[in-house]
């Protein structure tokens, strides 16, 4: 055997094992530690987490250390699978953060939405009030307008007006409209009932208007019926013809069943003859 | 030969490394604060539902139980190195799901704040 074949042999022979220690293939898990670092670094985690990050790096370096010292150590196993979790958790936590961001970003937006939202139905809230306090004062202004003018009518035409539940009812006495028995306007009743219509035209916008017509108990109960229907329609139709709109008046017999005096007496049966306009409270909205 | 010698030293390097985790092995006081750490970890993590979402975490959670347990085995075995690396093995997993719940938890408020903005802005169901 030659000695000088021998030295090179054993010296090579060393070289190999030892660079076959060095060269031995990471494991798996510091594979997958480096390649879950990397994604970290390049990901969210540099901006949102860099102290989580810095940790990873540490964890990392530790398990590269360990394995330079010895590929195939426990050390190296637990070294790797500990900074794999790590950068695990710190690309984990980045996204927590970003998710973080996007929360207390949508909760302001709910704030500034509410708030507007507040504004808003405040807003809403007022101008329905003032639009309701301004329709209330128009209405008692109106109300106002009507009262003084049906003041000045019952002045005016010596009528007796009255406030009932009913309605305003405005009273004309059968004996200054009608001759006995009949239904034909008088004159001196034209006359009234034209101041009468000037004062109840703009009512008619608003009001209900109905002429109910009276009689007294003399004769009988269906000849006054009619002669009630017959009353009532003539003043009516006269209203009609002074420009009160017809679609705001109706009129109604009601005969001798709703007398406001004695029968008994001739006075009683006077103010028993009459013919009764009823302006109708203005609608509730 | 000046090659081989470096040879040589790498070769005594090695021996002494091998010899030095040997006698690591099974020496030392047992981790117990790394025992009491990790299992506080695993709590932690059962408290906001890592063992049920989630999958992810479930799944870390478990393998950190398994690491706690088998810790325990080398405690009483007296492998107190090998309990050492199993614990921190257990303690990196438990950290993990617990910050897989928290995203979870995360994830789903601001999802719901989102949607909630979303609604908002298109409908104003108010």
């Amino acid at each position: 055997m030659n000695y000088r074949f021998v030295k090179p042999t054993l010296c090579l022979l060393v070289h190999v094992v030892v660079a076959g220690c060095a060269s031995a293939p990471p494991p798996r898990q510091l594979i997958d530690a480096r390649a879950a670092y990397n994604e970290a670094r390049l990901g969210k985690a540099a901006e949102l987490a860099p102290a989580e990050l810095h940790m990873a790096k540490m964890s990392l370096n530790q398990a590269e250390q360990a394995f330079q010292d010895d590929p195939e150590s426990a050390d190296t196993y637990t070294l790797s699978y500990v900074a794999l979790r790590t950068a695990e958790l710190v690309k984990i936590q980045a996204e927590t953060k970003a998710q973080k961001a996007d929360l207390d970003q949508a909760q302001r937006e709910l704030d500034r939405l509410e708030a507007e939202e507040i504004t808003r139905t405040r807003s809403e809230l007022a101008r329905t009030r003032s639009e309701l306090a301004s329709e209330r004062q128009a209405r008692e202004a109106a109300e106002g307008r009507e009262r003084e003018a049906l003041q000045k009518l019952a002045q005016a035409a010596a009528l007796s007006v009255k406030e009932e539940a009913r309605g305003t009812v405005i009273v004309l006495p059968g004996s200054v409209l009608f001759t006995s028995g009949e239904y034909k306007l008088t004159s001196e009743a034209q006359s009234k009932l034209a101041m009468i219509a000037d004062t109840l035209r703009p009512q008619a916008q608003s009001h209900e208007l109905v002429v109910e017509g009276h009689t007294d108990s003399k004769g009988t109960p269906s000849s006054n019926q009619l002669l009630s229907e017959n009353r009532a329609r003539a003043v009516m139709e006269y209203l009609i013809s002074r420009g009160v709109p017809h679609t705001a008046i109706t009129s109604v017999g009601i005969g001798q069943v709703r007398p406001i005096a004695d029968n008994a007496s001739s006075e009683g049966r006077a103010n028993n003859r009459r013919v009764e306009i009823i302006i109708k409270p203005a609608e509730a909205r | 030969m000046v090659r081989c010698g470096k040879a040589r030293w790498h070769a005594a390097g090695l021996l002494i490394s091998v010899a030095l985790a040997a006698a690591g092995c099974g020496g030392g006081a047992a981790p117990s604060e790394r025992l009491v750490n990790a299992e506080a970890a695993i709590r932690g993590a059962v408290e906001i539902n890592a063992n049920v979402s989630p999958p992810r975490a479930a799944l870390h959670l478990q393998l950190a139980q398994e690491q706690v347990d088998k810790a325990k085995r080398y405690i009483a075995d007296g492998l107190h190195q090998r309990a050492e690396l199993a614990l921190h093995q257990a303690q990196a997993d438990a950290e993990l799901a617990i910050a897989l719940a928290r995203n979870e938890e995360m994830k789903k408020r601001a999802e719901a704040a989102r949607s909630k903005v979303d609604r908002l802005r298109s409908g104003k169901p108010l």
